[in-house]
């Protein structure tokens, strides 16, 4: 029964690793050839007929795209910990509404309610 | 230990940068990283660049017909830098293929259009563009797949790759494109204005960007033979797409080209999928 098990198990990984290389090939194919026809008009159509020129601005582009990348998710890292009370501020309100320091704790407050 | 801060808003923003974005970038700062993906990003530069050199020399369906060996070179490259023997019944596969591309991208009126004249120049400029894409896909899969602590993220990797790229590309584009440069009248004559082309740029940008990191996402879960092998997908699309929304005329030629094309990449997916027992002798020889 284990042996049979362990190759279901085996057979299943293997489909689902063919699934997964599937899906990004067809992606991969889907996006070239759309980008092919839309670099076409940019070309042919349009007039920018700067090949060169223009990997330049997607190399100095893809820079920033990715450092945005980067920042926005950190960003949803860390609303994902406010929203699940996680998120340890390091300088939460007072009471009163005024800012102030608190010793930040050595392990993260579990309880939603410890903020309440 | 409360207390109260001497500009509220702005320490409590840098705190919050301070302690929640702690390691903006991971800067790479060791050679031994660095030098690789300089390297491929220049042959990935040498590789684009010959290609629009390529395509003073020759039409696009020429181009995309040459450039239909890179499978087999792909191939090559990759059994010598990472020991990965394709199975013998993949090279029939290939030329096939090529066979495929070149009846799918023959043009309608090419019986009198025979002023095409395919220059040896013009040849070894494809051939140096099929050859360098193809050590690109392949050291990037080494780096990818690397099984030690060096393995590069995909994402991590074309990051690196975009300010070599850059630095490669402006001297040309300085040189060759910069003293003819002028969007506004060359947009104009067409009929568009500069708005219409920034923002066609910025999508092509954002397009450019996500083939970029689903490309090396794709090496990493297949290889970069298949990704190779893929790509001559492309063109039957291509055809397909030419036809039904562009109006272009369809022949019976074109047809059994994509036909084929089709059916020997699938030909190529299913032997890829069967145990293989080329790759483990190869690997048992090296051994020995």
């Amino acid at each position: 029964l284990e042996e049979q098990s362990t190759k279901r198990n085996a057979a299943l990984q293997h489909d689902s690793v063919m699934i997964a290389s599937l899906a990004w090939l067809t992606t991969w194919v889907a996006l070239n050839t759309g980008l092919s026809f839309f670099n076409r008009v940019l070309f042919q159509q349009v007039g920018f007929n700067f090949p060169s020129l223009l990997t330049l601005i997607h190399g100095l582009t893809s820079f920033f795209y990715y450092l945005i990348l980067i920042y926005v998710r950190r960003f949803c890292y860390v609303l994902r910990q406010i929203w699940s009370h996680e998120f340890v501020d390091p300088i939460p309100l007072s009471v009163s509404g005024k800012l102030s320091y608190m010793p930040i704790p050595s392990t993260p407050m579990t309880s939603p309610r410890s903020h309440m | 230990v409360s207390g109260t801060p001497e500009n509220g808003c702005t320490a409590r923003l840098r705190a919050w940068i301070r302690q929640e974005i702690p390691d903006k970038i991971e800067w790479i700062g060791v050679k031994q990283f660095l030098y690789p993906v300089a390297l491929i990003a220049a042959i990935t530069c040498v590789s684009i660049y010959s290609t629009n050199e390529a395509l003073a020399q020759m039409d696009v369906a020429t181009l995309n017909f040459s450039k239909s060996i890179t499978p087999i070179l792909t191939a090559i490259v990759s059994y010598l830098v990472l020991r990965k023997a394709e199975p013998l019944l993949a090279y029939p596969l290939f030329i096939i293929m090529m066979v495929g591309v070149s009846f799918a991208l023959r043009k309608p009126d090419a019986a009198s259009s025979t002023t095409d004249v395919i220059t040896t120049i013009g040849l070894a400029i494809v051939f140096t563009s099929a050859l360098t894409r193809a050590i690109a896909n392949v050291l990037s899969e080494h780096l990818i797949k690397r099984k030690d602590s060096g393995s590069f993220n995909p994402l991590v990797l074309s990051f690196y790759s975009n300010p070599v790229e850059v630095a490669v590309l402006a001297p040309l584009v300085i040189l060759r494109e910069l003293p003819e440069w002028d969007a506004r009248y060359q947009v104009a004559q067409n009929g568009y204005s500069l708005t219409t082309l920034v923002v066609m740029i910025i999508i092509d940008t954002i397009a450019v960007f996500g083939l970029r990191g689903v490309t090396l996402f794709t090496i990493r879960e297949t290889s970069s033979l298949s990704i190779t092998v893929f790509a001559q997908l492309k063109f039957a699309a291509s055809m397909l797409i030419e036809s039904l929304f562009f109006g272009y005329d369809i022949d019976i030629l074109r047809i059994c080209g994509a036909l084929l094309v089709i059916g020997s990449t699938l030909a190529y997916g299913y032997l890829k999928t069967q145990p293989s027992t080329n790759s483990a002798s190869v690997h048992s020889v090296k051994a020995s």
